[in-house]
Formats: C-alpha cells, sequence, structure tokens
C-alpha cells in the first residue's frame, strides 16, 4: 500500500529525533513540520492542519496526554505517540485520551512508517472494506466469516466481536480498557479477566502456534494489536 | 591449765581477740580463785602461783592475738579469692562478646551481682554520656546522672560510686554502681575491685568498638571493590558494541566509494545488530539498579503464561529463526499474577541463554504444568552445553560467567536480574542439567493466582449470558 505525501507535524524536544523523522519521513515525500514543546506542537497542529502527529512523550512543558487532550479538543487527527520502555501507564494515558497508537523508543524507520499507515486507514473511508485478508488470516464482516489458510473458523459471538474490533483497528493497538468497552459495553471497563480469557480461546482457534501468535499481537501492559501486512 | 588453753583458744577463735582476752583473764581469775590455795579468794599466797597466772595470761593473750589475726587473714584471703573469683568471671564473660549489647549487658549483670546493687553503663555517644544499659528495673535519678557527668569531668569526689571507663587511647563512659538501698559506701577492697572491673569493662567495650570498625572497613573495601569491578564490566560491555557501530559507520562515512554495496549493507546489518545488543544491554542495567535500589515497583496483573512467551519470542524474533521451538503449556494452565513486561524479560533472558549455549540445529523446548499447592512451573530447556555441575548455582550471580564459555558473548547479568525479578515475585528459579545427557534446564516456579479458580466459573457463565443475549 503506497502513501501520497503525508502533512506531518513532529513533537519532539530532542533534536537529534526531529533530525531522524525529518530526513527518513522526507525520503518518502511527506513534509514534517517540527516543534520543540507542546505549546509549539499545538500551534503548529493549528496552524498546519497535517495528516498526522507524531508526539513524544517526553516534553518539558506538558504531559504527553494533556497534549493528546489539547490537540483532540480541535481535531480529529492520528496522534501517533513516542516513548520509552517501562512508561506504560503514560502510554495507557495518552491512548485513552486519543492517541490513536504508539512507539517505543529506540524505534525504526519501518515501524513507524507501519504505523503512520495503520493510523491513516482508519481515515479514509475507502480503505474500510469489509474484507481483510494478510497473511493467511480472512475475516469478511459482511458475511461474519472466518478463514485461516482456507479452513473456516468457528468462534463464539463475544470472540467474533472481538476480532471484528481488531480488524476494525487493524494495525492500531487498543488498550484493554477500549476492547472491554467495545466488545463488552461500558461497565466492562476493569474486567481484564474477560479480554485475557477471550484473547487466549481466540488465539488457540485462529493462530497456528497460539504460542507464538502471527495475528493477535500483544502488547504487554497496554493492550492487544492485530497484526497486518500493510 | 590444759582446759583454760582451749577456752580461751575457742573463745578467740568464735568471738575475737577482745573476748579472748577477757576469756584468758577470767580463766586465770576463775583459776585463782578455785584451784589455788587460798581456794576461793583473789589473793595469791605465794609468787610462784603469780608468775603461773601472769604467764597464762601472756600465753593466752598471744594465742588469742595469734589466732584472731590468722582469722583476719583467714577472711581477707577468701575475701580476695572471691574478689579475683568475680574478676575472673567478668573478664571470662567479656572475652566470649563482642557486640556491644552484649558487652554492656555482662558488665551491668557482673557488676550489680558483685556489688550486690544496682549498676548502670554510661557510653560516650557523639561526646555526649548516655545511658547504654542498666541493671533490671533500676532507673538513675537525676542526682545519680548527676554524679555520673561529674565523675564524667574528672571530678573524684562526691559520690565515690562512680568510675571513669578509660582506656589508653580514650574514655568511654562511666560506669555507676549503687548499692541496693542507696546508702553505704565500699571498702577500699571493694574500691579496688571496682576499679579493676572499670578497666576490664573499658577494654571490652574499646574491643567491641573497634570489631564493629573493622568490620564497616572491611564491608567498604568490599563494596568499592565490587563496584570497580562492576563499572569496568559494564564499561566494557557498552563499549564493545559502541566500538562496532563506529567503526560501521565512519567506515560507511569516509570509505562509501570504496566499498561494494554488499560490503555496504553488511556495515549496516552489523551496526544495526550492534545497536540491539546495545538496547539490551542498557535495559538490563536498568533493570539491575531499580533491584538493586529497591525500586523495583511490580505493576501486577493476571497473564496467561502462553501470552508471556508470545511476547518474549517476539522480542527474539529474529535470533531464533530457523530453530526449532517446542511449546507444550497444558490448556488448563492458571493465570499468574505478575508484572508483564518484567517477566517478559525473565524469559527472554532464559531464551536468549538457550539459543547461545546450544547449536543452531538442536532444539528449544518450552513446557509448563502445574505442581502441588497451586505453583505454576515454566522449564526453558536446551540440548546444549550444559553446566559444570560445581557451578551450577553460581550462574545467578551478578556478572558470573562460566569460564569455559567466554567467547560467547553476553554480560553475566540475565541470570541474576532474572533471578532477582522472579524472587521479587516470590517465586524460585534454579537451573539442572538434563538427567539424560547434554543441556540444561532452567525453571523457573511461580505462585498460582489465587483468584482464578473463582474466575473461570465467572467467565463461563458470563460468556454463556452474553451468547444468549448475542
Amino acid at each position: 500500500m503506497n502513501m501520497e505525501a503525508l502533512k506531518i507535524v513532529g513533537i519532539d524536544d530532542e533534536w537529534p529525533i526531529r533530525r531522524f523523522l525529518q530526513t527518513a519521513l522526507a525520503a518518502h515525500q511527506h513534509i514534517i513540520y517540527e516543534a520543540a514543546s507542546g505549546a509549539e506542537g499545538v500551534a503548529a497542529v493549528i496552524q498546519q492542519r497535517p495528516d498526522v502527529v507524531i508526539l513524544d512523550l517526553g516534553l518539558p512543558d506538558m504531559e504527553g496526554f494533556e497534549v493528546t487532550r489539547r490537540l483532540r479538543e480541535c481535531t480529529e487527527i492520528p496522534i501517533i505517540i513516542l516513548s520509552v520502555r517501562e512508561r506504560e501507564a503514560d502510554k495507557i494515558a495518552a491512548l485513552d485520551a486519543g492517541a490513536d497508537d504508539y512507539l517505543t523508543k529506540p524505534f525504526g524507520v519501518g515501524e513507524l512508517l507501519a504505523r503512520i499507515r495503520a493510523a491513516m486507514r482508519r481515515v479514509s473511508p475507502t480503505n474500510l472494506e469489509p474484507i481483510l485478508e494478510s497473511d493467511g488470516l480472512l475475516v469478511d464482516m459482511a458475511h461474519r466469516l472466518v478463514k485461516v489458510n482456507g479452513e473456516e473458523v468457528s468462534l463464539t459471538p463475544t470472540e467474533y466481536d472481538l476480532l471484528r474490533t481488531l480488524v476494525t483497528h487493524a494495525g492500531k493497538v487498543l488498550t484493554h480498557h477500549q476492547l472491554l468497552q467495545q466488545v463488552w459495553g461500558s461497565g466492562y471497563g476493569d474486567e481484564a479477566h474477560l479480554l485475557r480469557v477471550n484473547i487466549s480461546n481466540l488465539r488457540r482457534k485462529i493462530e497456528p502456534q497460539p504460542a507464538r501468535p502471527r495475528y493477535i499481537l500483544t502488547e504487554p501492559g497496554v493492550g492487544y494489536r492485530l497484526f497486518v501486512d500493510l | 591449765v590444759m582446759l583454760y588453753l582451749v577456752v580461751v583458744v575457742i573463745a578467740a577463735v568464735r568471738y575475737g581477740q577482745n573476748p579472748a582476752v577477757w576469756a584468758s583473764l577470767l580463766s586465770v581469775l576463775a583459776f585463782n580463785l578455785v584451784f589455788v590455795p587460798p581456794y576461793y579468794t583473789l589473793t595469791v599466797a605465794e609468787a610462784e602461783y603469780l608468775l603461773t597466772f601472769v604467764s597464762l595470761l601472756g600465753v593466752g593473750v598471744v594465742i588469742s592475738t595469734l589466732t584472731a589475726r590468722a582469722l583476719v587473714q583467714e577472711q581477707a584471703a577468701r575475701q580476695r579469692e572471691r574478689q579475683t573469683a568475680a574478676l575472673y568471671a567478668l573478664s571470662r564473660q567479656l572475652s566470649g562478646a563482642i557486640d556491644l549489647p552484649q558487652v554492656a549487658q555482662i558488665i551491668v549483670a557482673q557488676t550489680s551481682l558483685t556489688f550486690k546493687g544496682h549498676s548502670a553503663l554510661y557510653l560516650l555517644v557523639n561526646e555526649r554520656l548516655e545511658l547504654f544499659q542498666a541493671s533490671a528495673a533500676f532507673e538513675p535519678t537525676a542526682q545519680d546522672e548527676a554524679a555520673v557527668q561529674r565523675c564524667f569531668e574528672g571530678d573524684s569526689g562526691g559520690n565515690g560510686h562512680g568510675r571513669l571507663l578509660q582506656t589508653g587511647r580514650m574514655i568511654v563512659g562511666v560506669l555507676l554502681q549503687l548499692p541496693v538501698d542507696k546508702i553505704g559506701s565500699l571498702t577500699p577492697d571493694q574500691e579496688q575491685l571496682l576499679d579493676s572491673f572499670a578497666s576490664q569493662a573499658a577494654l571490652a567495650i574499646e574491643r567491641s568498638q573497634l570489631a564493629q570498625e573493622a568490620q564497616e572497613a572491611q564491608l567498604l573495601a568490599e563494596t568499592e571493590k565490587l563496584q570497580a569491578a562492576l563499572l569496568n564490566s559494564i564499561s566494557h560491555d557498552l563499549r564493545t558494541p559502541l566500538a562496532s557501530i563506529t567503526g560501521s559507520l565512519s567506515s560507511l562515512r569516509n570509505d562509501r566509494h570504496l566499498l561494494s554495496e554488499a560490503a555496504q549493507q553488511e556495515l549496516i546489518r552489523n551496526a544495526a545488530q550492534e545497536a540491539n545488543r546495545l538496547n539490551q544491554l542498557v535495559a538490563n542495567l536498568l533493570d539491575m539498579t531499580r533491584l538493586e535500589g529497591g525500586h523495583m515497583q511490580l505493576n501486577l496483573q493476571l497473564v496467561d503464561v502462553q501470552d508471556l512467551l508470545g511476547v518474549a519470542f517476539m522480542q527474539l524474533d529474529e535470533r531464533l529463526t530457523g530453530r526449532e521451538v517446542e511449546i507444550v503449556l497444558p490448556d488448563d494452565l492458571p493465570p499468574i499474577e505478575v508484572d508483564f513486561s518484567l517477566m517478559v524479560q525473565v524469559f527472554v533472558n532464559l531464551l536468549d541463554n538457550a539459543h547461545k549455549y546450544s547449536a543452531a540445529e538442536r532444539p528449544i523446548a518450552v513446557t509448563s504444568h502445574i505442581e502441588h499447592q497451586g505453583e505454576v512451573r515454566i522449564a526453558v530447556s536446551d540440548y546444549g552445553v550444559g553446566i559444570p555441575a560445581a557451578e551450577i548455582d553460581r550462574i545467578f550471580e551478578k556478572f558470573y560467567r562460566i569460564t569455559q564459555w567466554n567467547d560467547i558473548s553476553g554480560t553475566g547479568l540475565g541470570l541474576s536480574i532474572s533471578k532477582g525479578i522472579v524472587e521479587a515475585h516470590n517465586g524460585r528459579i534454579w537451573a539442572q542439567n538434563r538427567p539424560e545427557g547434554e543441556g540444561t534446564i532452567v525453571t523457573v516456579a511461580l505462585p498460582a493466582a489465587a483468584v482464578h479458580r473463582l474466575e473461570r466459573e465467572e467467565i463461563v457463565s458470563e460468556t454463556a449470558t452474553l451468547e444468549r443475549h448475542n
């Protein structure tokens, strides 16, 4: 899938990272506007109206989720956050505040582009086909049909809903909370065991090697993601 | 006459010198009265009787004096013996004690016992005298404390029951001894004994303090040695991948035009790989620092073992390509309550080891089962080089590397971090060699989450309800 040239705002107080974003993304014809603080970032987004925002959580003037909140007040554009290992709470806070996905530093340009592509999928309605086909997994949402390597798989309604939610956000991370809300409804936000058991059952049914999942990936401490070859 | 002498001696022995003298006088008079003519009078008829009487009296006095003196000497000797015994007892007990509370306890107990009263030990702490140990149910009054202070300041007058504890090096404190009724003073012998007690006590206290200082100094030296070794090791392990990266990049920078496409790709691949290694090392070091500093805050959640392993494998993915991995997990394996990222680290370490220390064609296996009492055991096994029996427990030590496998890269931190993480979860980790031959099995044992049984029932019913609604 080839992306057209995008307008991107990159918010990071570290010059080397901004440099890297600029160079790596420019090679794919994207245009990067840089900002070094939360305030600058919000201003840049309002002014430039970019297609995607890349936001680092370690900003000096504002907490990451605060920037996310402010951005969400005035725009629905995809936000991808950059964070470090072990700061799960920060990531979850930003994701729950409206960020779309995250990357853990250090990361490679390939991962970054994959995240951007996944985030953009949500935005362009023409890409939301009822059928997802990736690496042996086929999910036909129009007919509630799921096949793995050609063979049909029988799922319980809950398992199907779970898979469908992941497919709708294919390539993007969904937090435990988001998944519980979307599949079970509000009020089930803390029933982590429900999610855990259903993911486990789902994996047993669709993964060739449940202990080494190819499709349903765990984001430690954060949530789950459906892997797709975008 | 014999009877008379016997009486005098008895009087001397039993009643002391003066009574004995009186006894001899009385006996002589009695003798005079009864046995010497004229009978029943005190007068003496002939001069030789008078001489006899006088000499008898003299002998009587001498005997009584000598006997009395002998008695006194015997008593004195016994007293000295008691004192020596007391001093010996103190000395013997003190020689067996090293730590200060024990020494203080002995000093106070022995002093109270020997001098039949209360005692209190004051030690010099930060240049002030502080009560360190007192005999049972004894609370020194302000007056007592004032006396102690005076003694400390070198004023030897006043209440003579305080003794300055002083060694050649310094003043250690003050020993206070008071009789039970608070009045009465010590005999010169007792004073001397108390002095001896004081010097013994001072020496013992000094010895105890010196032993403590020596121990602290040794600990400090060892800590510094370990820190130096640590720094050296970390420095080396950080610089090595950095050297590779810098080397590769500089080559690409300067000599790009001289390198074939393939060579360039190789350099780039090498730099990327080393960067990964560096990343892993930094993560390890951070974990270790947190473990050591006690900042390991566990973010506990209920986790499926399968999920955990899945993430671990994903993190190792590139390294394990082409390697056969066997995963056997029972269907009813209960969840474990762990910090997800940290436990993933543990298995990444174990799997990485299995990978490093066995040939690429040999498989790696991960199995799990429930042990009695709800303990979940997860074992990672390889068919590799194994661990020499003598070193099998030491591999979990920080920076420990098996000497014969020095050419295999690694920091020696992985297992010690894993152990730290597992133990922080109240779990256990151990290694054993395969009984049938080559290879190692490392097992992690964790307590199963207590809630899971209830959960399973809940979920079954909830899922059923939801499905009916759908």
